[in-house]
C-alpha cells in the first residue's frame, strides 16, 4: 500500500507527487496518459507578472517547475523592468514537448515514486476518512492519503461553434467521468467553470516581413536558485501583429453560432482571459487587439496565437485569422475551443489543501477553481508537503500572506467567493514589496527545508547568504562615503553637489547609486566590502533593502498588526449560531467558509469588523 | 444554506435613566436583556388591579399602572414593552415613563436594580445595539454624539451624520481613490496588455483633488468637535486674580448641566455653559506661578497641559496690581506658545484700579489680544466677555445642516493619515518613483478611509479594472 496516491499528472500532480516522494512518503502517480505529463495545454509559457514570482517561490520550497523551465525554455524575458524590483517578473516561452519530457524524466528518476497509467473514477471513504481510489479497471487501490489534481478533465465538455463533445483537455483526450459523482456522494458540492484556448497555426505560413519580431532578453537570469547560468542559451523569437476592423467584422458574422453568446456554455469563464469574441463584443470602441505569435518549441512548426482564444466555428476562426496582417495565407493546425469542467469551490478545503469533508483527501489545481500552471503547481507542492506531513503526524505548513504569493493564493482560495477561475495578481498581495522574485529563497527556503525538500547544504547556503546580507548592510551603515566621491557618481543635473560625506547606506538610497559604482570609485571601500561578500546577489539584496527600507518597514508593521488575528484559531466545530451580535450576513458567511483563524474570518467578504470584534470577545480576546 | 432561525442570546438585564437628569415633566427609565419582563412583573401593578404579566404582553404595547419598591409606591408610570428582536438592542426591553424629578427617577431606577437589574455602563444600550448588528459603527458613533449633544447645532450635526451625509461623502472619495488605485494596478499587473495607461500628470491632478477633499474634511473637525464637544476654555492667571469668581459668574444661573449620578451616560466632569447656541467647557486652572511645593507643582503642570489642549484661553489679570504689566508679558508669552488657541485678556478688579482706562489700553497694546474690563465680583463686564467669547468662535452657529462635518476624533485621525499618505503619493509622483510605491501610498490611504467606511478588498480593484479595460491576450 502506498502512502499517497496522486490522481492526475499535470502541473499540480507532478509537483504533488515529487513533494510527497521527496519528503519521504511512498507515492503513486496515476495519469490517463503518461506521455502527456506536465502538459502545457494552453499557452506554452511559464511565469509572467505574479506567476514568475510564484515559480521562484516553488523553487525555493523545493519544487521542480523553475528547473524545468530553465532546462526547456526557448525565450526568456524579465517583465516590468521599468518598474521597481518588486514588480520585476520573469517569464519564459517553453518548448512544450521538451518540458513534458523533462518532467517525465524527473518523475521516473524519483526513487520513492511509481507511475501508473490508468484513470481514477471514484474514491472510497470509510468513517469520514479517505480509504482508496477506484480505477477505470474496477480495481480499488488503498492508500494513506490521496491528492486529486484533475485539471479540466472532470466531465470535460469541449465547444467549437455549435458543436460540443466530451473531452478532457484536447479533443483527442477523453474526459474523466464518475469521479465528480463519487465526490458529490461523499458530501462535496460541485459547480462548472469554463476556459478556452486559441488556435494553433503553422509557423511557415506567416509573412515575417509584416509581423514584428520580439526577441528574448540577452543574458537572462535563471528561474531556479539552483540552476547554473542560462545566459548563453539558444532563444527564438515571438512575433506581434494585431486584429483589424475586418477581422472583427468576420468574427461578428459567427456570433450567432457562438456557444458563449447562445448560452450553450454554462460555466463561468475568466474575465482576465476573455475570448476574442468577448473582447469584440464588450469593447466595441476598440477596432484592433494585439495578437502574439508564440512558437511551441524548437522542433515543431506549431505556433500559439496568443490573444485569439475562441470557441467560434472553425470556418469563422480560419477566415478571422487570415484577415490579420501577416497571416493572410495562414494554415490552422488545430482550432481554438472552449472547455467546461467541474470544480469544487475551495471553501470546501482547509489551508493545508486537505478537504473538510474527507480526512486525508487533498485537492490541488483547477479542481479548486484556479487557473494557470504556476497556481496549480504551487497548490500541488503544498498538498504534497502537507499530505506527507499529515501521515507522519506532523503539523501542516501554512504560508502566511506575508510569506509568499503562494500564501496569498491559498488564503484567497479559502476565504474568497470568486466564481471565475482564480488567477494570481500582484494587486491581491498586500505585502507586494516584500514578496519579490529576487528574495524568494530568503523568504521560503526554511519552509522547504522543514518539509524535507531542501537539503542541508542548500539551506546552509541560504543562511550564509542571509548572514552576508546582514553584515553587508551593517557595513554600509557604518562607512562614510566622502562628498567628492558622491558628487562624481551623482548626475550633475539632478542633484545639488553634496557638501558633506554620507553613510554608504544613505548614498545607496539615491537613484543610480549601486554598490558596484561605489566599489569602482572607492577601492578601499570595495576591498573591505568584498571581504564580507563578493556575491552580486548579496549586493543586490542590500541595495533593494536599503532603497525600499521605509516601505518594507511599513509593510512589516502591517504584518505585525494582523499577526494576532492570524494566530487566533477558530475551531472547525465553532457554534456560530450561539454567538450573539453577529450580523446575519456575517454569520451566514462564517458558516459557509468555516475559517480556521480569525485572520481568515476577517478577510471573508460580508464579515464586518464588528463581527470580528464579537468573535474576538467570544474567543476571550 | 440551511440555517437555523436566529435566536440571539440576550445579555444580562441592565437598566439606566434614559432622559437628562433634572426637573422635567417626564422622565424615562429603561431596561434591556434577559429576564426584564419578569423584573417588570415584580415592580409593576396594572391600574384597576387586572391580572397582567409582561411575559404575555405584545411588543410595542403600552400599559398604565403603578411602580413600587419594597417600601411602597414610587410613582404612576406608563410601561412600554418591546419584544426581541424588535427593539433598539434587539433584546426584550421595557421603558417606564414616570414624572420628572431627580428623586422619583432615582427611586424608580433603584427599584429595578433591587429586582435584578444591573446598572448599565455608559453607552451600554448603544453597544448592545451595535453588537447585535442593529446599527453600524458609524451610526453607533453618531448616536453616541447625539446622546452627548448638548447644543442645538451639535444635535443637528449628529442627525445629519446619521443620515449618512458623511458616509456618502466618504463613499464618493473612496470610489475616487479606488479608481486611481485601479489605474495604477493596471500598469503593474497588466503591463504586457494592450491598454493605455493613465498619464502621471492626470494621476497627480486626481490625487491632488482627493487630498484636497480629505483635507477639507480634516479641517472641518476643528469646527465639528467644537460643536459636539464644546469650546474648551481655560481660565488662566496668577493666584488671586479672580479666576474662581469669574468661573462662578460665567456659570451663574446658566449652569446647564450638572450630574453626579454614577453609571449614567452623562457623567460630566467639566462645567459647561451655553451662550448663543455655543457650548463652552470651562476649566479653572491652578494659579500659574513658580513653586517649590510638589503638590502645587503637579497642579501647575496639569494647568499647562489643559492650556495646551484649549481652544480658548481667558487670561485673568488683576488690573489693580502694581505689576500688572509683568502679567501682560506672561499672557503674551503664553499666547505665543499656543498660537492655535484664541485668547481674551480679562482685566479684573477695574473698580479697584486707579486709571483703569489707561491700564486697559496698556494691556491691549502689550498683549495684542482683546481686553475686557471687568469687576467679576460685581458682575460688571460679564455680558461683554460672553459676547467676545462667542465672537471668537464666530461662524459656528452658522453651520447649516447640509454641510459635512467631521466630529469624531477617530474619523479625524483616519482622515489625517489618509491625507498624509496622499501627500507621500504626490511626492512620489513628482519624483517619478515607480508605480508600485505610489500604489502603496494610495492603498494606505484607502485603508485609512476604510477604517471609517469599511475595508477595501482587492477584488474591488480587479473588478474596477475588468469593468473598464480589455484585459487578457
Amino acid at each position: 500500500m502506498y502512502d499517497i496516491i496522486v490522481a492526475g499528472a499535470g502541473h499540480a500532480g507532478c509537483e504533488a507527487a515529487l513533494a510527497a516522494a521527496r519528503s519521504g512518503s511512498s507515492c503513486l502517480l496515476i495519469s490517463s496518459d503518461l506521455t502527456a505529463v506536465a502538459r502545457m495545454s494552453c499557452n506554452p509559457a511559464i511565469g509572467g507578472v505574479a506567476k514568475g514570482q510564484i515559480t521562484r517561490e516553488i523553487d525555493a520550497l523545493g519544487g521542480e517547475m523553475a528547473k524545468a523551465i530553465d532546462a526547456t525554455g526557448i525565450q526568456f524575458r524579465m517583465l516590468n523592468l521599468s518598474k521597481g524590483p518588486a514588480m520585476h517578473s520573469p517569464r519564459a516561452q517553453a518548448d512544450r514537448t521538451a518540458y513534458t519530457e523533462y518532467m517525465k524524466r524527473v518523475l521516473e528518476a524519483e526513487t520513492n515514486l511509481d507511475l501508473l497509467q490508468d484513470t481514477v473514477t471514484g474514491i472510497e471513504v470509510r468513517g469520514g476518512q479517505f480509504f482508496g481510489v477506484e480505477l477505470q479497471s474496477g480495481r480499488i487501490l488503498r492508500a494513506g492519503a490521496a491528492i486529486l489534481t484533475c485539471g479540466t478533465f472532470l466531465n470535460g465538455l469541449i465547444h467549437i461553434g455549435m458543436n460540443h463533445f466530451p473531452g478532457g483537455r484536447t479533443i483527442a483526450e477523453p474526459p474523466v467521468t464518475g469521479l465528480t459523482e463519487s465526490l458529490v456522494a461523499a458530501g462535496f458540492t460541485t459547480a462548472r467553470l469554463k476556459t478556452g484556448t486559441p488556435p494553433r497555426v503553422d509557423r511557415r505560413s506567416i509573412d515575417y516581413s509584416i509581423v514584428i519580431e520580439q526577441k528574448g532578453d540577452e543574458n537572462p537570469p535563471p528561474f531556479s536558485f539552483s540552476s547554473g547560468s542560462i545566459a548563453g542559451k539558444e532563444q527564438i523569437s515571438c512575433f506581434l501583429t494585431k486584429t483589424t476592423h475586418k477581422t472583427h467584422e468576420i468574427l461578428r458574422t459567427g456570433f450567432d453560432r457562438s456557444p458563449l453568446f447562445s448560452g450553450k456554455v454554462q460555466g463561468v469563464g475568466p474575465r482576465y482571459c476573455p475570448s476574442i469574441e468577448d473582447k469584440i463584443h464588450r469593447f466595441t470602441e476598440r477596432d484592433s487587439h494585439h495578437i502574439f505569435l508564440e512558437p511551441e518549441g524548437f522542433h515543431t512548426n506549431e505556433m500559439y496565437v496568443n490573444g485569439f482564444s475562441t470557441s467560434l466555428p472553425e470556418d469563422i476562426q480560419i477566415a478571422g485569422l487570415q484577415s490579420i496582417p501577416g497571416m493572410e495565407e495562414v494554415k490552422m493546425i488545430r482550432p481554438g475551443y472552449a472547455i467546461e469542467y467541474d470544480y469544487f469551490h475551495p471553501s470546501q478545503i482547509r489551508r493545508s489543501l486537505e478537504t473538510k469533508a474527507v480526512e486525508n483527501l487533498y485537492f490541488a489545481g483547477q479542481i479548486n477553481g484556479t487557473s494557470g500552471y504556476e497556481e496549480a503547481a504551487a497548490q500541488g507542492l503544498m498538498a504534497g508537503i502537507n499530505a506527507s506531513r499529515k501521515l507522519k503526524e506532523l503539523p501542516p505548513i501554512h504560508l502566511q500572506r506575508s510569506d509568499a504569493y503562494i500564501g496569498v493564493l491559498i488564503d484567497d482560495l479559502v476565504t474568497k467567493e470568486t466564481n471565475e477561475p482564480y488567477r494570481m495578481f500582484t494587486s491581491s498581495a498586500e505585502h507586494r514589496l516584500i514578496l519579490r522574485h529576487d528574495n524568494a529563497d530568503l523568504r521560503l527556503r526554511k519552509f522547504g527545508h522543514t518539509a524535507g525538500l531542501v537539503d542541508d547544504d542548500t539551506y546552509r547556503e541560504t543562511l550564509n547568504k542571509n548572514d552576508e546580507i546582514v553584515r553587508m548592510t551593517a557595513f554600509a551603515r557604518s562607512r562614510t562615503i566622502p562628498a567628492e566621491a558622491l558628487n562624481s557618481l551623482l548626475p550633475a543635473e539632478l542633484n545639488r553637489p553634496m557638501t558633506g560625506g554620507q553613510k554608504a547606506a544613505s548614498a545607496l538610497k539615491r537613484p543610480g547609486i549601486t554598490l558596484n559604482r561605489l566599489f569602482a570609485a572607492l577601492p578601499d571601500f570595495a576591498k573591505e566590502a568584498r571581504l564580507i561578500s563578493s556575491n552580486p546577489l548579496v549586493h543586490e539584496q542590500v541595495e533593494i533593502n536599503l532603497a525600499y527600507e521605509g516601505y518594507l518597514k511599513r509593510e512589516l508593521l502591517q504584518t505585525e498588526k494582523v499577526a494576532r488575528l492570524e494566530s487566533l484559531i477558530l475551531p472547525e466545530t465553532f457554534n456560530y449560531h450561539s454567538v450573539t451580535g453577529l450580523s446575519s450576513e456575517g454569520r451566514e458567511k462564517l458558516l459557509h467558509f468555516r475559517p480556521e483563524t480569525l485572520g481568515q474570518a476577517s478577510r471573508i467578504m460580508g464579515v464586518s469588523p464588528s463581527d470580528i470584534s464579537v468573535l474576538m470577545v467570544r474567543l476571550g480576546r | 444554506m440551511t440555517e437555523r432561525p436566529l435566536t440571539p442570546e440576550a445579555g444580562e438585564a441592565i437598566a439606566a435613566i434614559a432622559t437628562p437628569v433634572g426637573v422635567g415633566a417626564l422622565a424615562i427609565v429603561r431596561m434591556s436583556g434577559r429576564g426584564v419582563l419578569e423584573i417588570a412583573d415584580r415592580v409593576f401593578r396594572k391600574k384597576g388591579g387586572t391580572a397582567f404579566s409582561f411575559k404575555e404582553a405584545e411588543g410595542f404595547s403600552a400599559h398604565f399602572g403603578t411602580l413600587s419598591d419594597s417600601r411602597g409606591m414610587v410613582d404612576e408610570v406608563i410601561a412600554l414593552v418591546f419584544r426581541a428582536p424588535s427593539s433598539f438592542t434587539m433584546e426584550d426591553m421595557v421603558e417606564f415613563t414616570c414624572h420628572g424629578g431627580p428623586v422619583v427617577v432615582r427611586h424608580l431606577l433603584q427599584a429595578l436594580l433591587d429586582s435584578g437589574c444591573r446598572l448599565a455602563e455608559p453607552g451600554e444600550f448603544t453597544r448592545r445595539a451595535f453588537l447585535s448588528g442593529r446599527i453600524d459603527l458609524l451610526q453607533a458613533e453618531a448616536i453616541g454624539e447625539m446622546i452627548h449633544a448638548r447644543t442645538e447645532s451639535a444635535f443637528r450635526t449628529a442627525v445629519t451624520q446619521m443620515q449618512g451625509n458623511l458616509s456618502r461623502h466618504l463613499q464618493e472619495m473612496r470610489a475616487g481613490l479606488l479608481q486611481s488605485c485601479a489605474l495604477l494596478e493596471l500598469e503593474l499587473d497588466f503591463s504586457e496588455d494592450d491598454v493605455e495607461f493613465q498619464s502621471r500628470d492626470a494621476l497627480r491632478l486626481e490625487v491632488g483633488r482627493l487630498q484636497g477633499e480629505i483635507l477639507r474634511l480634516v479641517e472641518s473637525y476643528r469646527e465639528g468637535h467644537l460643536l459636539t464637544e464644546g469650546v474648551a476654555t481655560v481660565i488662566a492667571g496668577r493666584p488671586n486674580a479672580g479666576k474662581s469668581t469669574l468661573l462662578n459668574a460665567l456659570l451663574g444661573h446658566e449652569r446647564a448641566i450638572v450630574s453626579h449620578m454614577p453609571g449614567t451616560t452623562r457623567d460630566y466632569i467639566e462645567e459647561c455653559f451655553i451662550h448663543e447656541k455655543t457650548m463652552f467647557r470651562l476649566t479653572d486652572t491652578a494659579g500659574l506661578r513658580e513653586s517649590d511645593e510638589a503638590v502645587e507643582h503637579e497642579g501647575i503642570k496639569r494647568s499647562y497641559r489643559k492650556i495646551s489642549e484649549a481652544d480658548l484661553m481667558l487670561y485673568m489679570i488683576d488690573s489693580s496690581s502694581g505689576d500688572f504689566l509683568k502679567e501682560a508679558a506672561a499672557a503674551r508669552e503664553l499666547r505665543q506658545r499656543h498660537p492655535e488657541s484664541g485668547m481674551i485678556v480679562v482685566a479684573n478688579k477695574t473698580d479697584l484700579a486707579s486709571d483703569a482706562g489707561g491700564r486697559i489700553a496698556q494691556l491691549q497694546s502689550e498683549t495684542a489680544c482683546p481686553v475686557i474690563a471687568m469687576a467679576a465680583s460685581k458682575g460688571d463686564g460679564l455680558n461683554e466677555l460672553k459676547s467676545t467669547m462667542a465672537g471668537m468662535v464666530e461662524g459656528l452657529d452658522k453651520l447649516h445642516e447640509a454641510s459635512v462635518l467631521v466630529t469624531s476624533l477617530r474619523h479625524y485621525e483616519a482622515l489625517r493619515n489618509a491625507a498624509d499618505s496622499l501627500d507621500n503619493a504626490l511626492q512620489l509622483i513628482s519624483a517619478r518613483e515607480p508605480a508600485e510605491l505610489i500604489a502603496f501610498e494610495l492603498r494606505s490611504a484607502l485603508d485609512y478611509v476604510g477604517e471609517i467606511t469599511g475595508k477595501v478588498v482587492s477584488e474591488e480593484l480587479l473588478n474596477t479594472i475588468f469593468d473598464q479595460f480589455c484585459i487578457g491576450k
